[in-house]
């Protein structure tokens, strides 16, 4: 007997309380079979280890994440943009779930060809699907937290489509909107759902899976159970298992580091809910079969909508996938069928997934078709509304400012609807306009639809948004003035507070700027030019900044100063409408620093297999004790006398 | 030394490397990013008049509490507000004539002097200067 195995006093007392030589003897007992198909009893293990970076990463992204529709995007992007390793802490996050989803097909699809599923593991099997399926809920709802263009409009979609499930659809779309739009409610609901209900669910599921696993064994297929005992070749499980499964672990931690590290996950810009939905937008890949399939429906299937007959073939579907261990093994026939259905499962997953990745978006916007400018000579009092009250944040066929382009949108959404929303615009970023009613609400309507179909609208008349962006000349002296105001080293002539208190503008401010307030170092284009932002600088109609400024409105130098250093700005950074966050490119001071986290990596690596290798120094006695049993009962039978 | 236990030596100084090599950039990670604000060196406070003699106000001196009060002689006092017991923040009480913190009792004179309760220190004084056309500047003191 080595002399590690005699406990220590520690141990003894230790053991004593918590019965641990107990749970060794049982974990102990456990062996894992050893034949063709083994790698797949390690997907299980895989998609745990994926969890384990989901539970750390995500506690780390609470610290700094603010759920709110003014919030969530604003602290995602401090995250990236300015936490150390921000980056890299939800880059990994986003990664690991897509891999644990990943890994949970496998799992899945690999149980149910090994027959995994049958008795006595039919709950084993249940409560596989269901943790699978809460996954999906994860993954859902983290998709939204960020509150991104696309998250926003995944997130759109996915209830829309779950609204057309018959009698319970609309209920259950609400409950998760918190109301017939998405939005600041959506949000709230879903972060409970992501950080409370489904982890909890999921962990509580989690231990009834992993203890029936230890209960039961892992299951042998018919091919290894049918071998004669000495030929049922098996590994302990705590031991030499356990010792892949390290090794598996290390190695995706590697391969995990590397994708975040060198892709790291962008975030788009901030959701608007009257923007267009971006050109080719999709779902998450795992999605996608489901999104292809509903996409491929014709309108009307008989007397139905072809949508909720999709829906309701998924749904039932997937009740027959989870109550497969209760019906396969009647007699050879359902089994061989449920065999080849799988089978097919597969192929229609896979292929409808290329499907819906191969399928080319149409063709993006072109300047022409968004510049149709506005010829109608209008000169009511309407237009004077329109310029007073609106024209500042949207413009009508130009291109979106700090709102959206309001051009055709009485043709796409509900003129009652818009009138309200425009008389109480609670729940977004748009201010309350002074003496505006009803009334006048269905008249600026009217004025943007005339403006928006004017009765001839020829090539000549088009003209590129960009135009206005065109570089104004301005003297250095303009921007630099501008520059002192936003910092505040030259006081605003009527006294208001410099931009600096709550803003930051990239490079001009380095980390030095507010976070109240957006980053400006892209307020140039985002207002589409020099006219709009003026207009704005002058009259200043955010809610938030208005007490601020009314009583010491910016004076006409300061607006052109102001304005002439966002310009200069906007040349430097130049940001583009996919405003993706990267880490600093190799190259740059950060690649030695790179390099070495790697190496550091790979010792880490290596020094929790040296360790294991320790621990589990007899991790071998596994196999070969059933060697030396099988050379001494072949011994004794030549012999013809026992041992 | 046995083989064994250079082994042991050696996987535990790895595992030390492992864990300084996740940990190292998880403390950074937590560790919140400064912001930096424009310094605040003075405040516009009260206009001429705003304030009759015994009254007061509050205000912000950057992110810091200011209290400023107004003598019976018409003098003005400036202070950071700020409790130098444990960080809570006082009140006038122009009843009592005292400056008081409602958080353990401690009671501060007109003058910022510690007078009674477990305050430690006088509160900071702020400078209050009256500018010609009779509004009260506060600056560092």
């Amino acid at each position: 007997m080595k002399p590690q195995d005699t406990p220590s006093a520690l141990e003894q007392w230790l053991d004593e309380r918590f019965k641990i030589s107990f749970l060794k003897k049982w974990l102990g007992k456990k062996e894992v079979p050893q034949h063709n198909q083994s790698m797949w009893y390690y997907f299980g293990g895989v998609a745990l280890f994926f969890l384990v970076v989901q539970i750390i990463t995500g506690l780390l992204l609470l610290v700094y994440y603010q759920p709110g529709l003014e919030t969530s995007h604003t602290s995602v992007k401090f995250i990236t943009e300015v936490v150390e390793y921000g980056w890299l802490v939800r880059s990994l996050h986003s990664w690991a779930a897509n891999m644990m989803v990943a890994a949970l097909f496998i799992h899945m699809f690999s149980a149910f060809f090994m027959k995994a599923f049958r008795a006595p593991r039919e709950f084993t099997w249940l409560t596989g699907v269901l943790l699978f399926v809460i996954t999906l809920g994860l993954g859902f709802s983290g998709y939204l937290l960020p509150w991104d263009e696309l998250s926003y409009f995944a997130t759109k979609i996915g209830i829309q489509i779950m609204q057309a499930t018959p009698i319970i659809g609309g209920f259950m779309a609400d409950l998760l909107r918190g109301g017939p739009e998405v939005g600041g409610a959506t949000i709230s609901r879903f972060f409970e759902l992501h950080i409370i209900l489904l982890p909890a669910a999921l962990m509580g599921l989690l231990v009834n899976h992993l203890l029936m696993v230890q209960v039961h064994g892992m299951s042998k297929p018919y091919s290894y159970a049918n071998r004669p005992v000495k030929h049922q070749k098996s590994i302990s499980f705590m031991g030499e298992f356990l010792y892949h499964d390290l090794i598996i672990w290390s190695v995706l931690m590697g391969v995990l580091l590397f994708i975040s590290w060198n892709f790291p996950w962008g975030l788009g810009e901030q959701a608007d809910p009257f923007k267009p939905a971006p050109v080719g937008i999709k779902p998450e890949w795992y999605f996608m079969f489901m999104f292809q399939t509903l996409k491929q429906l014709p309108a009307h299937i008989g007397p139905f909508e072809g949508e909720v007959v999709g829906i309701m073939a998924f749904a039932v579907g997937g009740i027959l996938w989870a109550l497969v261990p209760f019906y396969e093994n009647i007699n050879k026939t359902v089994s061989k069928v449920v065999q080849w259905i799988g089978v097919f499962i597969v192929a229609f997953i896979i292929v409808m997934t290329a499907w819906g990745y191969m399928e080319e978006p149409e063709a993006p916007l072109t300047s022409a078709t968004i510049g149709v400018p506005t010829s109608v000579a209008d000169t009511s009092a309407t237009q004077e509304l329109f310029q007073q009250s609106c024209a500042a944040c949207h413009s009508i066929g130009k291109g979106a400012l700090a709102g959206p382009d309001l051009k055709g949108i009485t043709d796409t959404r509900d003129r009652e609807q818009l009138a309200n929303f425009i008389v109480n615009p609670a729940g977004s970023k748009m201010p309350v306009l002074p003496g505006i009613d009803k009334s006048k609400a269905l008249e600026l309507l009217d004025y943007i639809e005339k403006t928006s179909h004017p009765e001839k609208a020829t090539e000549a008349q088009v003209e590129a948004p960009k135009a206005i962006l065109t570089p104004s000349r301005v003297s250095p002296e303009t921007i630099e003035n501008g520059r002192k105001l936003f910092l505040g080293i030259k006081p605003f002539a009527k006294g208001g507070a410099a931009c600096i208190s709550c803003h930051s503008a990239g490079s001009a401010t380095q980390f030095g700027g507010g976070s109240l307030g957006m980053d400006l170092s892209g307020v140039y284009q985002r207002f589409g030019g020099r006219p709009s932002l003026e207009a704005w600088l002058a009259s200043i109609p955010s809610p938030t900044m208005q007490p601020i400024y009314k009583n010491q409105p910016l004076q006409k130098e300061e607006v052109d100063a102001m304005v002439a250093f966002f310009e200069e700005l906007s040349t430097q950074s130049s940001p583009t409408t996919k405003s993706v966050v990267k880490p600093p490119a190799p190259g740059d001071e950060l690649f030695s620093k790179k390099s070495s986290f790697f190496i550091l990596g790979l010792l880490g690596m290596f020094s929790i297999l040296g360790i294991f290798s320790m621990v589990y120094n007899n991790r071998l006695q596994g196999v070969r004790k059933p060697l030396i049993k099988e050379a001494l009962e072949k011994n004794a039978v030549n012999k013809g006398d026992t041992p | 030394m046995q083989r064994r236990d250079f082994l042991k030596y050696l996987a535990g100084g790895l595992v030390l490397t492992w864990g300084a090599i996740v940990g190292i950039p998880i403390l950074k990670y937590l560790k919140k990013p400064a912001e930096k604000e424009a310094a605040v060196t003075e405040v516009l406070v009260a206009v001429k008049d705003e304030l009759q003699p015994g009254q007061s106000k509050t205000f912000k001196f950057g992110k810091r509490p200011g209290l400023l009060i107004r003598g019976e002689d018409g003098v003005y006092e400036a202070f950071d507000s700020t409790c130098t017991h444990l960080g809570c923040i006082s009140q006038h009480r122009p009843e009592k004539r005292d400056i008081y913190c409602a958080c353990h009792g401690g009671v501060y004179d007109l003058k910022g002097g510690n007078v009674s309760g477990p305050p430690p220190r006088p509160l900071e004084k702020l400078i209050a200067k009256t500018t010609s056309s009779g509004d009260v500047m506060v600056m560092k003191g």
